[in-house]
């Protein structure tokens, strides 16, 4: 690492934990004392060596500001883990489909039964709890857990494919509407034919591991793949409820409007929760701002 | 560096450097690092910017009078002193015990 890779990490990282002015203060602080070790006639890397981790700086500065010790960060972490899991127990309780689909049988119909209102509010409701859990987490647990930084990369990755799945599912559902109109169960007629049938259950299989792997990754205090969580619910309420769609299909069955229907009770719950904890987040941001008069 | 009594006794290093004289960042972080070898430096840095947020020292920018460039130059406020003060004596007291049971020896005169 030498003073620009240094700089960067520790501008980025300075910036997710700062408001804009402090995160600019400390910066050139840091500047500065780059500048002045050269000038007496230190190398980058004995610098560097000096300073420590851009992580460690930022941590030492966070505990400074927040007077909290890394017993009590392990504290936080833990406790934060406990409730991520009560939460998914209770969505799962209360039969929210985007949480079957991640936690029980992830493609049965029976389960999945068809979309209430109430939904709705549990769709809106289960992300942003979560996500609020995770923000915690990052913000006064501990460190994130060094290794392993594949992971939120590998959970996008896997959300790729995944969501090009649905692409053959949407299609699968305008080209059923003709050949079997009328009737009941198409999603496990769909299971029960060979390679469509594996790519539906494939298609949900690796939407399943992504959300559990951005859950671990989120966990460990990983930050990156945090935001990706409003797309992995949406993805999988739209698979739940385009699920229970196919497998109640009646002589009403219109492809373009239930599959749009899907799409908005899936995106529009997601959306609004993301909306919401970005609203929250600017605010906290705001007030933390005012309230730190740090020069 | 970890626990609660090397951060206090890092404070009070830093408070002694800056009542010493008006003095810019790099220069408190050289002296302490120099001392605490196994420390980051950016260790120094958070507990000289908390105390400074805290009020014990003030900040004036500007140059040393040779044409420099510009710093921050830390200087120490009556609290500040006030701290010093009460962190030297903490300081004294434990030394005293520590010294009393034999722990590490007094410093031969």
């Amino acid at each position: 690492m030498d003073k620009a890779a240094y700089m960067k990490q520790l501008g980025k990282l300075l910036h997710e934990n700062y408001p804009q002015q402090q995160a600019d203060d400390i910066f050139a602080d840091y500047e500065d004392f780059f500048a002045s070790g050269l000038a007496a006639g230190k190398s980058e890397q004995e610098l560097i060596a000096e300073f420590g981790p851009p992580e460690q700086a930022v941590r030492e500065l966070n505990d400074e500001r927040n007077g909290s010790r890394t017993s009590d960060r392990k504290a936080v972490s833990a406790v934060c883990v406990v409730l991520a899991v009560m939460l998914l127990a209770l969505a799962a309780l209360f039969g929210m489909p985007g949480v079957f689909v991640l936690s029980a049988g992830f493609v049965n119909p029976v389960f999945v039964a068809e979309y209430r209102p109430a939904n709705f509010w549990l769709d809106f409701l289960f992300p942003l709890a979560l996500e609020g859990i995770l923000a915690l987490r990052l913000r006064f647990g501990a460190p994130p857990k060094p290794g392993m930084d594949w992971v939120p990369r590998a959970q996008i990755i896997l959300a790729i494919p995944a969501a090009a799945g649905f692409g053959w599912l949407i299609w699968y559902s305008f080209h059923c509407a003709e050949e079997s109109a009328g009737q009941n169960g198409v999603l496990i007629a769909l299971q029960r034919a060979d390679w469509s049938g594996k790519l539906f259950i494939g298609c949900s299989l690796l939407l399943v591991a992504s959300a559990a792997l951005f859950l671990f990754s989120a966990i460990r205090g990983h930050g990156g793949a945090r935001w990706f969580l409003f797309l992995d619910t949406t993805l999988l309420t739209f698979l739940a409820s385009l699920g229970a769609m196919l497998s109640n299909i009646s002589e009403t069955y219109d492809p373009a409007r239930d599959i749009a229907a899907c799409l908005l009770w899936s995106a529009l719950p997601n959306l609004l929760a993301a909306g919401v904890f970005l609203a929250v987040l600017k605010v906290c941001e705001k007030r933390r701002a005012a309230a730190w008069t740090d020069r | 560096m970890d626990g609660q009594m090397k951060k206090g006794v890092l404070e009070m290093c830093i408070l002694h450097e800056v009542a010493k004289k008006e003095t810019y960042g790099y220069e408190i972080l050289d002296v302490i690092g120099d001392v605490f070898p196994g420390m980051d430096r950016s260790t120094v840095y958070a507990v000289l910017r908390r105390l400074n947020a805290d009020g014990s020292t003030t900040v004036r920018i500007g140059g040393d009078g040779s044409g420099g460039p510009q710093r921050k130059y830390y200087c120490i406020t009556e609290q500040g002193r006030a701290a010093l003060n009460d962190l030297t004596a903490e300081w004294e007291a434990v030394r005293g015990a520590v010294e009393k049971l034999g722990v590490c020896p007094p410093p031969q005169n």
